[in-house]
């Protein structure tokens, strides 16, 4: 033991993780031990779970004590433990004096893990859990109760399924037998890499009926790709019943005990006269959905019509957007079609009424689109609550005084991009507690609440989403990004750059204004990937901060990724739509500004070399014959620049991305098509392959 | 290379799994999961020549990890250690009884624990 206690010292990363767990896992001992506390002083009936729960915080802070070789922390919780297994298997009543001990035993548990951190034992404090746990060896030193006479053996269940139950599980299971409670399998198939958030939804529902005692995995019979789960359940419902109440339209009901048994004493509460008789009669309803002209069939109408939701799988909603996208398509050459018919005097009418078809069909079209979109949204609450509760765990960890500030938790955006929103939002969180909330002590020497506040807003804005970031700490020293941008090169020392572009500078790769990292905000990442991270997603991101009021970072992403806002740019007759990320600027420029060297052409721009490519060549069209001056888009990716010579500039557009079949598919600068609202398809230009290959042939030169 | 998928809810537990395993002198790459959920979800996205589940987990338990993966043409090959405190009997024989290949109680002994998993990974590479 002493040779481990060492071990564990020096592994110091280990122990400190340790540290910060058992405490953890302490404070959820309290929390639900006042739970508890105010069951029994309600008189209400203890909930097994809560209980359960108990007793795997107090096992698992005893495995990890026992890890680290500290013998009395792990004697005391496994004292703990057996009393909180007394109680969830039912051999320990929650007397006054098991209360007592149990309170006892925690709070003794929170002072020897206080103690854990400055790493030596407190001997006073193993005198203590010597002489508790005597008492509590004192307490419960009653027999186990003999297993009962096996009504488990009595249930239709595969026997792995009996074997796979722990034995709290299948002390639950024998206990609701007792109570003469049904026993069913509500069964269900999910896709595998998604399962959680369906069978969350199948448990939430099954509880609203009874009691989920295990949730059992099985290989789905049919496609690989799902999963199937069995849920054993206890109710006071008849399966039929059950049934016909669970809000899952896709679960199946299996009947387990084969006829509803004796109870062996009264259930606690008379079954409510709504439920259907306690008989035998319900034993096999619901088992078959084929159960032909018997009692089941109304209820299983009743279990289909009682859900109005569906889940699917958002790859089938692109499809659908694909589809749509094509029928916005061939809506324009419907179009077209009519404009000829109408132009011409001896078809007029025709087209006149085809153009009246057509408008209708482009309002539906519009609609469609909307309702599709519609469905790919979730709100951002999620990943919200997901950052608080990082918050709480850096206030543990870090004991500063910093409360969480959410807004807009509703604000709806595509799934997809919510996905990704998680880690860039951690790491700001993670960076504004770390970094920019002063201590408490400096910020009341400041002036400012010794609470610091991080501040994350969602709004919508038309067809994006603004999400902010904000907090009251003593915002970025722009002096020292300088010096440090300067130390790293990637400003000249004599350079003139405005407050914003110093600021920018936080954004360059490899810039941290701190010399450490913490361990909190670490990883190495850093601003560039926050940024990197929401350009993939076709957003923005920008900071304001003023110094010793704090910093706001504000993130605008598109509300999904099926539509861009677009730059739309004509070369010859042709049209493209450039996805306006990508563009940093536009610039009109007289051709004799344009420098030649080799089959390369430049422009000086503010005295840095810009290359430059002619759209028109890219794509085989004719060049402009008549000088004139042309429009030159400057497009950005990640460092990389590249002037795109356009002949016309024709404004902003939000945009559709369809993916093309056929022959155009794969030609490189191309990511897709759109379709503007003057029924012509247009090519979306894929900025990143353009800059790329641009770049290569420079490097290549 | 070893892929070792480690199922385990403690944090802390799982660092400690973790060293001890990437100690044996042989590329090891490990995949944690901190709940039984994680563990179905990480299955099928990777060939995993080890499993260490712990039993007592919030989801689901590891002994119904055990059913799942013994009972499952595709995984049922990989050998699978219980890692669990304070080896119930009861657990133990359960858990082997669904085919988990060894039970090693908590707090293990690194050098068992690396015992342990190299035994079984030798008896299936020699067959």
């Amino acid at each position: 033991m002493a040779e481990r206690r060492k071990g564990a010292r020096g592994r110091g990363k280990a122990y400190r993780e340790f540290v910060s767990e058992a405490e953890e896992i302490l404070e959820r001992l309290q929390t639900d031990l006042a739970d508890l506390a105010d069951a029994r002083a309600a008189q209400r009936e203890l909930d097994p779970e809560l209980v359960n729960r108990l007793f795997r915080a107090a096992h698992s802070l005893k495995g990890l004590a026992g890890m680290f070789g500290l013998d009395a922390l792990g004697e005391l919780a496994h004292h703990l433990e057996d009393i909180l297994d007394g109680l969830r298997l039912g051999r320990v009543a929650l007397s006054s004096p098991a209360a007592l001990l149990l309170d006892e035993a925690v709070a003794l548990l929170a002072t020897l893990t206080q103690g854990l951190g400055d790493g030596a034992p407190d001997p006073a404090g193993a005198e203590a859990v010597r002489e508790l746990v005597l008492r509590i060896e004192r307490a419960t030193r009653e027999p186990a109760a003999p297993p009962a006479a096996d009504a488990l053996a009595a249930l239709e269940l595969d026997p792995a399924l009996l074997r796979a139950l722990t034995e709290y599980e299948e002390h639950r299971l024998r206990e609701s037998l007792r109570r003469g409670r049904r026993i069913v399998l509500v069964e269900a198939s999910f896709e595998i890499l998604a399962f959680e958030e369906g069978l969350a939804e199948l448990t939430k529902a099954v509880r609203e009926v009874g009691e989920v005692i295990s949730t059992l995995p099985a290989p789905g019979d049919t496609p690989e790709s799902q999963i199937r789960f069995s849920l054993l359940t206890a109710s006071d419902l008849d399966p039929a019943a059950l049934a016909a109440r669970l809000e899952f339209p896709q679960a199946q009901v299996r009947t387990v005990n084969g006829r509803a048994p004796e109870p062996v004493a009264a259930p606690p509460q008379p079954a409510p006269a709504a439920a259907a008789p306690a008989a035998p009669l319900a034993a096999e309803a619901a088992r078959d959905d084929a159960a032909e002209g018997s009692a089941p069939q109304p209820e299983l109408e009743s279990l289909k019509s009682i859900s109005d939701t569906v889940r699917v799988d958002i790859r089938k909603l692109d499809e659908l957007m694909n589809l749509v996208g094509e029928l916005v398509i061939q809506r324009g050459a419907i179009g077209g079609i009519a404009a000829r018919l109408a132009a011409d005097p001896a078809t007029a009418r025709l087209g006149a009424e085809l153009g009246k078809v057509h408008k209708a069909l482009e309002r539906k079209l519009q609609e469609l689109q909307a309702g599709v979109l519609e469905v790919r949204m979730v709100p951002l609450r999620q990943v919200f609550e997901k950052l608080s509760r990082v918050v709480r765990r850096l206030r543990r960890d870090a004991g500063k005084e910093v409360r969480l500030d959410i807004r807009g938790a509703d604000t709806e955006l595509d799934k997809l991009i919510v996905e990704e929103l998680v880690d860039p939002l951690v790491h700001l969180v993670r960076n504004a507690f770390d970094h920019a909330i002063e201590p408490a002590a400096q910020r009341d020497a400041a002036g400012k609440p010794r609470e610091g506040t991080i501040r994350i807003e969602a709004s919508q804005r038309g067809n994006h989403v603004v999400i902010e970031v904000a907090d009251d700490g003593r915002g970025i020293d722009a002096a020292a990004v300088r010096t440090r941008a300067e130390e790293r090169g990637l400003v000249a020392p004599g350079e003139v750059l405005s407050g914003k572009e110093t600021l920018d500078l936080v954004f360059a790769p490899g810039l941290s204004t701190r010399d450490t990292v913490s361990e909190t905000s670490g990883r190495g990442v850093g601003m560039d990937v926050v940024r990197a991270n929401l350009t993939a997603l076709g957003g923005l991101v920008d900071l304001h901060s003023v110094p010793g009021r704090g910093t706001t970072v504000t993130m605008t992403l598109p509300i999904t990724l099926a539509i861009i806002q677009a730059l739309i740019v004509g070369v010859a007759d042709q049209r493209f739509a450039v996805p306006l990320n990508s563009v940093l600027e536009t610039l009109l420029v007289d051709p004799s500004e344009i420098q030649r060297s080799e089959s390369r052409e430049m422009l000086n721009l503010r005295g840095q070399p810009l290359l430059l490519r002619r759209l028109a060549r890219e794509f085989g069209l004719p060049e402009r014959e008549a000088p004139g001056r042309l429009y030159v888009v400057v497009l950005g990716f990640g460092d990389a620049r590249l002037g795109l010579v356009v002949d016309r500039l024709e404004g902003q557009q939000d945009a559709v991305i369809k993916p093309i079949q056929g022959p155009v598919q794969n030609v490189r600068g191309v990511t897709g098509a759109t379709e503007l609202g003057d029924q012509c398809a247009v090519l979306v230009l894929d900025v990143s392959s353009l800059v790329d290959d641009a770049v290569r042939r420079r490097e290549a030169a | 290379m070893l892929r070792i998928l480690i199922v385990e809810d403690s944090a802390t537990m799982r660092s400690l799994l973790v060293s001890a395993l990437s100690d044996q002198g042989v590329a090891v790459k490990i995949t944690e999961a901190a709940s039984g959920f994680e563990a179905l979800r990480a299955l099928p996205r990777e060939r995993f020549d080890l499993i260490l589940t712990d039993i007592n987990m919030p989801d689901i338990n590891g002994l119904e990890l055990v059913s799942f993966v013994k009972g499952n043409a595709a995984y049922r090959a990989i050998p699978l250690v219980i890692v669990s405190t304070e080896g119930s009997e009861r657990d133990r024989e359960r858990g082997l009884a669904l085919g988990a290949d060894a039970y090693l109680v908590k707090p293990f002994e690194p050098d068992a624990l690396r015992d342990v998993v190299s035994g079984l990974l030798g008896r299936r590479r020699g067959a």
